[in-house]
């Protein structure tokens, strides 16, 4: 069995974002002595991975914005990335750091959601079990 | 040749590692002739339980094959384990009751057949009922559709020296890639072994053992109760308790094995059901303890949020942009290409197979569309309507 929807929405940015950050963990617990030639090679193909896709992702992104010029002008007027043109310096740039943006913000909605929902949980039942407690 | 297991404790004295397969069973007639075919039988048990306090040896294996109506594929399935580097000590086949000679044919293949009085009812169950017959210290489930790599017990069994790790799977692969639903499913294997997997077992959290391939220390399955019969995502079900009970899961990249994909609509969506209607389930059983697990948690909540918001965003945003902005905004649905492709096809390039899984990327996108749809409609199901999927029909 699996499930999900690989590729789509959060899950490509989610599974990116842990990407970049197996080079820092695996390299902070290579300085604590417990490095493994094996996790590295793994770590290597997955960025290596990364990097394509994000390569190709501007590539796709340039191609359609040069063939059809109107999805930029488009996405610049309704959408509002126009000023992310400005800040990646193309229209190509600006459709890719928008999404990745809009992604972004997102993604941290999600996490935030979790862990609000991790300490909620710890905090009710020390409360239940404090109010339940007899008084002295 | 017919193979009874007898007495595992007596075996164990007298078998070496090296002549692990039933052939070094007692060899014993079961189907005498003229008696009636199994399928006929009320109640056939050709194995005994292991003795109360049986000491299973170190690193011996059992391979649990749970089957319903699939003589078409057991012997496949069990001669693809006679044909491994390292050879499982016992191979047990469940024969749930099949109305077909399921079981005669797994026999005359040299596995042991274990029979209930009736249909268990589903795949865990089925399962649970094996457990009971097996005498060694790891179990490997397989699917009675699914064939292994040669050496794939090989490259699986080391991942379970370490005690930390409470079971380990391997890289599906879809046997027969034809019709365009199993093209569709052998992207979508690619994508998913080969880019998201891998990721989550160097943070130690793997989303599933797969249910086709997976092993496990019998020992800590007979204590948590077996494969759970609460959902009908038995394998993740299992997974996610496996974690809260502390244990970690590796995924073995290296070990493959081969199951028969749904090759028909009518199939997939049988099984697109189970499995989407299994991830709610699981969500429901196990949320709160999942937000105690690292890594994990966050895997759950973006597939969960995928699985709803992007699904609906799919079917409704970007036509409504389409629409009432610009209709080329349809080119969404095909921006994520680039993505697609780097990992499916250095994962096909590897297996040599970079042609057929260009021609199939195609397949992926309309067994994503089916995907979606069956996302979404479970999860009302599940969760609004709040009419749980209980009885399901196999989907191969």
């Amino acid at each position: 069995m699996i499930f999900g929807l690989p590729v789509t929405g959060l899950g490509g940015l989610f599974y990116l974002i842990l990407t970049l950050w197996m080079p820092v963990r695996e390299a902070h617990r290579t300085v604590r002595g417990k490095g493994c030639p094996r996790r590295w090679k793994q770590i290597f193909v997955s960025c290596a991975l990364m990097f394509f896709l994000f390569a190709t992702m501007y590539a796709q992104a340039s191609l359609i914005s040069s063939l059809f010029p109107t999805v930029s002008a488009v996405s610049s007027e309704s959408l509002g990335t126009a000023r992310f043109d400005q800040i990646a310096g193309s229209k190509a740039g600006g459709l890719v750091a928008g999404a990745m943006f809009v992604a972004l913000i997102t993604l941290a909605c999600v996490a935030l959601a979790v862990h609000a929902l991790r300490l909620t949980m710890m905090v009710l039942p020390q409360r239940r079990r404090l109010a339940a407690a007899p008084r002295a | 040749m017919s193979a009874v297991l007898t007495d595992p404790v007596a075996r164990d004295a007298t078998t070496n590692a090296s002549s692990l397969l039933p052939t070094t069973l007692q060899p014993q007639a079961t189907t005498a002739p003229g008696a009636a075919p199994l399928a006929e039988r009320p109640y056939v048990e050709s194995a005994s339980r292991p003795a109360p306090g049986h000491q299973p040896r170190k690193g011996s294996l059992t391979v649990l094959i749970p089957a319903y109506n699939e003589a078409e594929n057991i012997a496949e399935t069990i001669q693809s384990l006679h044909a491994q580097t390292i050879k499982p000590d016992h191979i047990i086949v469940v024969d749930d009751c099949s109305k077909d000679n399921t079981g005669e044919i797994a026999r005359a293949n040299g596995a042991t057949v274990v029979r209930p009085s009736k249909n268990r009812g589903c795949k865990a169950s089925a399962l649970n009922y094996g457990l009971d017959y097996v005498p060694d210290e790891l179990c490997l489930a397989i699917d009675a559709d699914t064939t292994l790599a040669p050496d794939a017990i090989e490259k699986l069994l080391p991942a379970m020296s370490d005690e930390r790790f409470g079971a380990a799977c391997g890289f599906v692969l879809p046997r027969r890639v034809q019709t365009m639903w199993e093209r569709g499913r052998y992207v979508e294997y690619l994508y998913a072994f080969e880019f998201y997997k891998p990721i989550q077992d160097y943070y130690g959290r793997p989303m599933i053992a797969s249910g086709c391939f997976s092993v496990y220390r019998t020992a800590d399955l007979r204590r948590i109760g077996g494969w759970p019969t609460r959902t009908v995502g038995e394998d993740m079900d299992l997974t996610w308790t496996l974690y809260n009970d502390g244990y970690q899961v590796r995924y073995v990249p290296e070990a493959i094995c081969y199951p028969i994909e749904p090759p028909t609509f009518s199939f997939m969506q049988k099984q697109l059901t189970r499995w989407s209607s299994g991830f709610w389930q699981c969500v429901k059983v196990h949320w709160k303890d999942l937000l105690n697990v690292p890594y994990l948690r966050m895997i759950v909540a973006v597939a969960l949020w995928d699985a709803v918001f992007a699904a609906t965003i799919y079917f409704t945003l970007l036509p409504l942009l389409a629409i009432f902005i610009h209709p080329l905004f349809l080119l969404g649905y095909l921006m994520d290409l680039p993505s697609i492709a780097g990992p499916v096809l250095y994962g096909a390039y590897k297996r040599g197979e970079t042609l057929k899984a260009l021609s199939s990327i195609p397949a992926f996108y309309v067994l994503r569309f089916v995907n979606f749809y069956y996302s979404l409609k479970t999860f009302y199901l599940e969760f609004i309507a709040r009419r749980p999927l209980r009885t399901f029909e196999k989907g191969h």
